[in-house]
Order: C-alpha cells, then sequence, then structure tokens
C-alpha cells in the first residue's frame, strides 16, 4: 500500500520514537518565519523542553523578549537572572510588557538552577529564561525531565557548549540593521534527535510584533556575509 | 527563682564551685547583689558589704553583677514557658507569672504540671518554686514567702496566706519594715485591721494589693508576646531531633492549623513555627506567602529551605505553628477553572522561589512614569497588581546599566568603551531628557541620548551631558 505521509507527520513521528517531546508534540511557541519554523521538529520551539541560547548577551536579550512578547498567550515569564540591569522600558516595546514578567536574582549558579527547575516544573503555560552561564550534561537532563513531566518551556542561557540534554541549541548574535531596529543573525546550531540547522537574519516589526526574514545565510555561511 | 542571677551564670558552665556572689558599686563601696545557696548556707546575704562577705568567708568568689543581661535572660526564659501556656509575662527581676487557665489537664492536672515543669528547671539548673493560685499576687506571695504548690480556692487560701509575713504583700521594703515595727508581722495581722486608718497610715497602695492578693481586685497578666488568634501546637512525649520527625510534626501541625483557617475561610498569609528546646533554647522559622493558602503541602514546602536553619541538639520536645497574618480564602478557590489553577500554582511558585532566594529578590516591574530611565520602573511583589500603563517613549533599551564613562572620538567615528573601539556605522537622536524636580533642585542634568549601531551591529544607548560621553544601555 502506497500511502504519502507529509513530511511533518514523518518528523513528529521520529521524534516520537527518540522520545524527544511525551507529551506536547504540537505546542510550542513558533518563530512565525517559516523557513526557521521548518526546521524545527514540531514547527516550533517546543513545549516540553529547554533550549539553549548561546551568543551576545544584549541580542540574547532582546531577541527572547521578541520571541515571548510575539505570543501574548504565555502568562508568565520568569526571568532567572544574575545580573540586576534588564530594563523593562526596552522589553515592553518588544511586547513583553511587565505584566507577564517576574524576575528572580540570584547571584549563585546552584541557586539559579535550582530556580529554573522549579519553575519548569510549575509553569505549563509560562515560560522560563534562565541566564545560567554554565551547567553541565547532569543538571541539563534534571532541567529537561522538569519541563517534560510539566510541558513547560525553558531558555537556557550560557556561555559554554557543554554536551546538553536541550532539544535545541541557537547562536544569538547582533547584525546590523537598516534603520537601526532590533536585528539578529540566528543560527540554529543543534537539534537534538535530527539534522536540521541554519542561519537568518531577523529583524522585529515592533506594530505587528513579527519577525520578518532579512536574508537566509544557509549553513556556515554566517561568517562570510559579513 | 530566687538565685536566677547565679543559676544562670552556673548554666553558662561559670568555673565557680564553691560560694558565689554577684558584686555591683553602690556610693563607693561594693556590696553582694546576688549570691549562689552555698554562699547563703555560710551565712551570706544579698546586700552585704564586700568587705564583711570576705572576711566571712574568705573563698568566696565574685563576678560584677550584670543587671540588664539578667533581665534579657529572664526574657528568653519566659519566651521559653509559652510551651506552658500563651499568656507569660516577666514578673520582677526574678520571677515568671503565667495564666494557665484552662492549661493543666493537658500536662495531668494542677499536681502532674508542676512536676514538669520542676523537672525542666532542674534539668537547666535553674533554682525554682512554682505557686498556682486563684490570683497572681496571691501566688506571688506564695511562690516567694509560701511553701509553694497549689494553693486551694480563694476562700480557703487566705487561711495559709495570712500566717506569711507581710513582704508578701509585695510592698515596699519601707512600708513592710514599718508595719513590723508596729507588731504587724503577718497578713493575716494587717488584714484584720480596720481598712480607713490603714488608709490613712500606709496610703491606698497598701489596702489595693491586700485586695489583689485575696482576689478582690482582678489583676491582669500582660503577656509577652502577642497572641495569634491561630495556632496549633505539639508537645511531644519524646524530644525529636532528626528531620524526618520534625517534618512529620510540621504536616500535623500545619493541618490543624489549615482546619482552623478553613473554619473563619481564611488563607495564612504569614506562619512562625517555634521549636522549644530539651536544654530551654527556642527557635522560630518564618514562612510567608504570597497568596493566602490553607494548602497544607504547599506550606510544607515552604518551610522545607528555612528548616535547613533549625538545629535541634539534643531535641525538641515541643512547637507551636501560629499564622500571624491569614487573609480571606474561600474554599471554592482550592478548586476552580485553570486559569485560577495556574495562578495558584504561580503564586505557590513564587512563594517557594522567595523563600530559598529572598522575598526582594523576587519581583517585577511596575512603571512609574518618570523621565529619568533609571527611575520609570520600581520593583514590586511578583503578585501586586496594577494597571499602569507603560507611557510611549522612543526606542528603550534592555539592558540598562550603571552609566560608564565612555570616550568619544572628535571625528565621531568610532568611541571607546570597556577598552574596545567601536566604529559607530549608524546612529539615531538625540531624545532630550530632563531630570526631575525633586526637592526644590533638579536632580539630574539634562542628558541628550543617542541610539548608536556599530559596524557588528551592536545598539547601544549612550548620552551626552555637561560632563561628557556615558554608556548607558544595550539595545542587542
Amino acid at each position: 500500500m502506497n500511502q504519502l505521509f507529509p513530511l511533518s507527520d514523518l518528523r513528529s513521528h521520529i521524534a516520537r520514537l527518540s522520545g524527544v517531546s511525551r507529551r506536547t508534540a504540537i505546542q510550542g511557541i513558533p518563530t512565525g518565519v517559516a523557513e526557521i519554523d521548518s526546521q524545527l521538529p514540531s514547527a516550533a520551539l517546543a513545549r516540553g523542553g529547554i533550549h539553549e541560547v548561546v551568543g551576545d548577551q544584549g541580542a540574547i536579550t532582546s531577541f527572547l523578549a521578541a520571541l515571548m512578547g510575539r505570543h501574548q498567550t504565555i502568562q508568565h515569564v520568569l526571568w532567572v537572572t544574575p545580573q540586576s540591569d534588564l530594563y523593562p522600558g526596552g522589553l515592553a516595546q518588544l511586547g513583553l510588557s511587565p505584566r507577564r514578567l517576574t524576575v528572580a536574582w540570584t547571584r549563585q549558579t546552584d541557586n539559579r538552577l535550582w530556580a529554573t527547575e522549579e519553575a519548569l516544573k510549575d509553569l505549563p503555560s509560562g515560560a522560563v529564561v534562565a541566564e545560567v552561564e554554565t551547567a553541565d550534561l547532569t543538571e541539563t537532563r534534571r532541567l529537561q525531565l522538569a519541563a517534560e513531566s510539566c510541558g513547560s518551556i525553558g531558555f537556557l542561557v550560557r556561555c559554554d557548549r557543554q554536551p546538553s540534554a536541550a532539544l535545541t541549541r541557537w547562536l544569538v548574535e547582533p547584525a546590523r540593521s537598516r534603520d537601526i531596529r532590533q536585528t539578529w543573525r540566528l543560527t540554529l546550531e543543534r537539534v537534538r534527535g535530527a539534522e536540521a540547522g541554519g542561519s537568518w537574519v531577523l529583524e522585529f516589526d515592533h506594530a505587528s510584533l513579527c519577525f520578518n526574514l532579512v536574508a537566509a545565510l544557509g549553513h556556515g555561511q554566517a561568517e562570510a556575509a559579513e | 527563682m530566687p538565685r536566677w542571677a547565679t543559676d544562670r551564670l552556673k548554666r553558662q558552665n561559670s568555673p565557680a564551685t564553691g560560694p558565689f556572689a554577684l558584686i555591683e558599686s553602690a556610693g563607693g563601696s561594693f556590696r553582694l547583689s546576688a549570691i549562689n545557696l552555698m554562699a547563703h548556707k555560710m551565712g551570706l546575704s544579698a546586700g552585704m558589704m564586700l568587705a564583711d562577705a570576705m572576711a566571712l568567708v574568705p573563698a568566696l568568689v565574685t563576678a560584677p553583677a550584670d543587671r540588664q543581661g539578667d533581665q534579657a535572660a529572664l526574657e528568653r526564659l519566659a519566651d521559653w514557658c509559652c510551651r506552658w501556656s500563651p499568656t507569660v509575662a516577666v514578673d520582677g527581676a526574678d520571677g515568671i507569672i503565667m495564666d494557665i487557665t484552662g492549661v493543666p489537664h493537658l500536662f495531668g492536672g494542677e499536681d502532674g504540671m508542676q512536676d514538669k515543669m520542676l523537672a525542666a528547671f532542674r534539668r537547666m539548673q535553674v533554682g525554682a518554686r512554682i505557686a498556682m493560685a486563684d490570683s497572681p499576687a496571691a501566688a506571688w506571695a506564695w511562690a516567694r514567702y509560701g511553701a509553694g504548690g497549689s494553693l486551694p480556692d480563694r476562700a480557703t487560701a487566705f487561711e495559709q496566706l495570712k500566717n506569711l509575713p507581710v513582704a508578701g504583700l509585695r510592698i515596699e521594703p519601707t512600708v513592710a519594715e514599718e508595719l513590723t515595727s508596729l507588731g504587724l508581722k503577718t497578713i493575716g495581722a494587717v488584714a484584720n485591721l480596720p481598712r480607713a486608718p490603714l488608709a490613712k497610715r500606709f496610703g491606698l497602695g497598701l489596702l489595693n494589693r491586700l485586695d489583689l492578693l485575696m482576689g478582690r481586685e482582678p489583676e491582669p497578666i500582660s503577656p509577652r508576646q502577642p497572641q495569634a488568634p491561630w495556632r496549633s501546637r505539639a508537645n511531644l512525649a519524646e524530644p525529636v531531633a532528626t528531620r524526618d520527625a520534625i517534618d512529620t510534626v510540621l504536616t500535623h501541625l500545619l493541618d490543624a492549623l489549615c482546619k482552623l483557617l478553613a473554619e473563619e475561610h481564611l488563607g495564612a498569609r504569614q506562619l512562625v513555627l517555634t521549636a522549644f528546646r530539651v536544654d530551654g533554647d527556642i527557635q522560630t522559622i518564618r514562612a510567608g506567602t504570597s497568596y493566602p493558602s490553607r494548602d497544607v503541602k504547599h506550606l510544607v514546602r515552604l518551610f522545607r529551605d528555612p528548616l535547613d536553619a533549625l538545629m535541634p541538639g539534643l531535641g525538641i520536645e515541643s512547637f507551636s505553628l501560629e499564622a500571624l497574618a491569614a487573609d480571606p480564602f474561600s474554599a471554592e478557590q482550592t478548586n476552580l477553572e485553570t486559569t485560577q489553577q495556574n495562578d495558584s500554582r504561580f503564586s505557590q511558585l513564587i512563594d517557594r522561589l522567595q523563600g530559598r532566594l529572598g522575598a526582594r529578590n523576587v519581583f517585577r516591574y511596575e512603571p512609574l512614569n518618570r523621565h529619568t530611565p533609571e527611575n520609570s520602573f520600581v520593583r514590586l511583589s511578583p503578585m501586586a497588581r496594577s494597571d499602569q500603563e507603560i507611557a510611549e517613549t522612543d526606542s528603550r533599551p534592555v539592558r540598562l546599566m550603571q552609566p560608564e564613562v565612555i570616550e568619544m572620538e572628535a571625528s565621531g567615528e568610532a568611541f571607546t568603551w570597556r577598552r574596545i573601539r567601536r566604529r559607530i556605522a549608524m546612529t539615531a537622536g538625540p531624545e532630550r531628557l530632563h531630570g526631575e524636580w525633586r526637592g526644590g533642585g533638579m536632580d539630574i542634568a539634562a542628558r541628550d541620548y543617542f541610539q548608536i549601531e556599530d559596524e557588528v551591529g551592536r545598539r547601544y544607548w549612550v548620552y551626552r551631558d555637561r560632563s561628557g560621553w556615558h554608556m548607558h544601555g544595550l539595545f542587542g
């Protein structure tokens, strides 16, 4: 019997087999840019898992704020940070209003990991941004399990690229803009259980809260483009 | 506690085993302010000149008196006594008084309670005499001048009290001396006199004391600690020291407390757990919630981290748990639609985070709409609600730092920040922001803000004021 399956069905089937997301295969946070979402197993940054982000701190902050800003259905965003310089004025202009944002501040790395895990266990419809800086495989596995059990989503901002149990890893860097608005070079470095990747330049439309694709750079062309 | 001042030093492992006295200077000479039992047996008494005492007992060991320390220690002891009854007060320099109405049956009757209390004091090596009576004044007299123990009811109690010396009336020593010199040596002798001449000669104070003693006038005890209306307590048969056992007790206490709160449709906001250790030490552990709660599981979790600080030592023999603050919380709130469920789940998460990270370190921002960017937001508790809208402004950074001086090149082509030269590719601005009028003067001078994009695409928020160029934030 010859039956044709759409590619996305196969992807989610594979995802289920490889145990990437047991509960929530469909839900997630799409970027809204088809070229990027098509690279992701559930066509979005999946819930029930953690996603790693490396790169420039300012660019990461504004990119994640814009990503949460796009999705007004995310009621609570918990931002775990060792810094005290998050500025709600700028975050709100990207769509993340102070009403949806809660900050947990602590200098100790183990406290940040603890807070992140607690939050992942109890924010089924929220999101956690955790500036953990560094975490080992065991720690990321704990966080991944916490997210899986609750169907929550976490973004781990880190400085290193140690082995990890996260679903995806992204490199976020600033990019030259056309009119001094926020513009990022986004590189999908790793997708767990899949061969996927890519590099794109995105800008954000503050009025419609949408990412616009400025350029697709393909794999490994990030450096060459500059 | 007739020997409180010396007993408390003995508890602090003072080396003195023989006759021991505390001394204080009075009018150029030293006098004994307190002595231990041994010194008492050797014929010394408080108030004696030190020189006389040394002549009588050459081996006398002395230490300076510390009345404030005595009083502070007595107050701690009173706190510890809260295990017997919630209404406890310090009485003078050497006594503690408590209201035990309705309490003795918990400890096996009045006699049983006295035995237990005496045993506890003995363990602490504090000499004590206990009296139970119908009025505080009668108990005071019976503990200090009588035989101690329980006095019968008011009518017959006086039969025993009347033989006590007049000092048992708790009157000024000079008045007591005067009465004695008149041949009025016992309370009974004074009570038998007609009231009017007594009042004329010694003032109304004496009559008042007499009335208090006989229970004709009420004498309220003002308790040391304001009592929380919601409390549960556990007196344990065996002291506990392990974390498991403590957690079990805590769960029981929370269970009982939540039932009390449920009767009044309340949820706890602030909880205090008090642990009474075998050796007389008291420790309190606090937990707060951002949302009224009587979810035992959640409340137990709130105590998990703070309980790490509890030091059980040789064991804890009693606990009390109080809700210092509670707010209305209806039963329906406990299980409703998903959004509300998520809300309470979120607030419970916040409680746990605040419990470990500190309440002030978990917060949300509230717009204040001030001109200066650093004062535009204030940190609030995550559960605080408000509808303040953010004022429309030009682009604002996502990270705002303490202003740092930067070197702007005269050509305007590049600037140096944190030792790195950054070539400017694009700028926008200026946006002029003024300081605020506060206390009659300008808070900060006017600043001209620019958005700058460098050649890699990093976007900065810099400003220029009278003192030069500054880095203030990053757009990312």
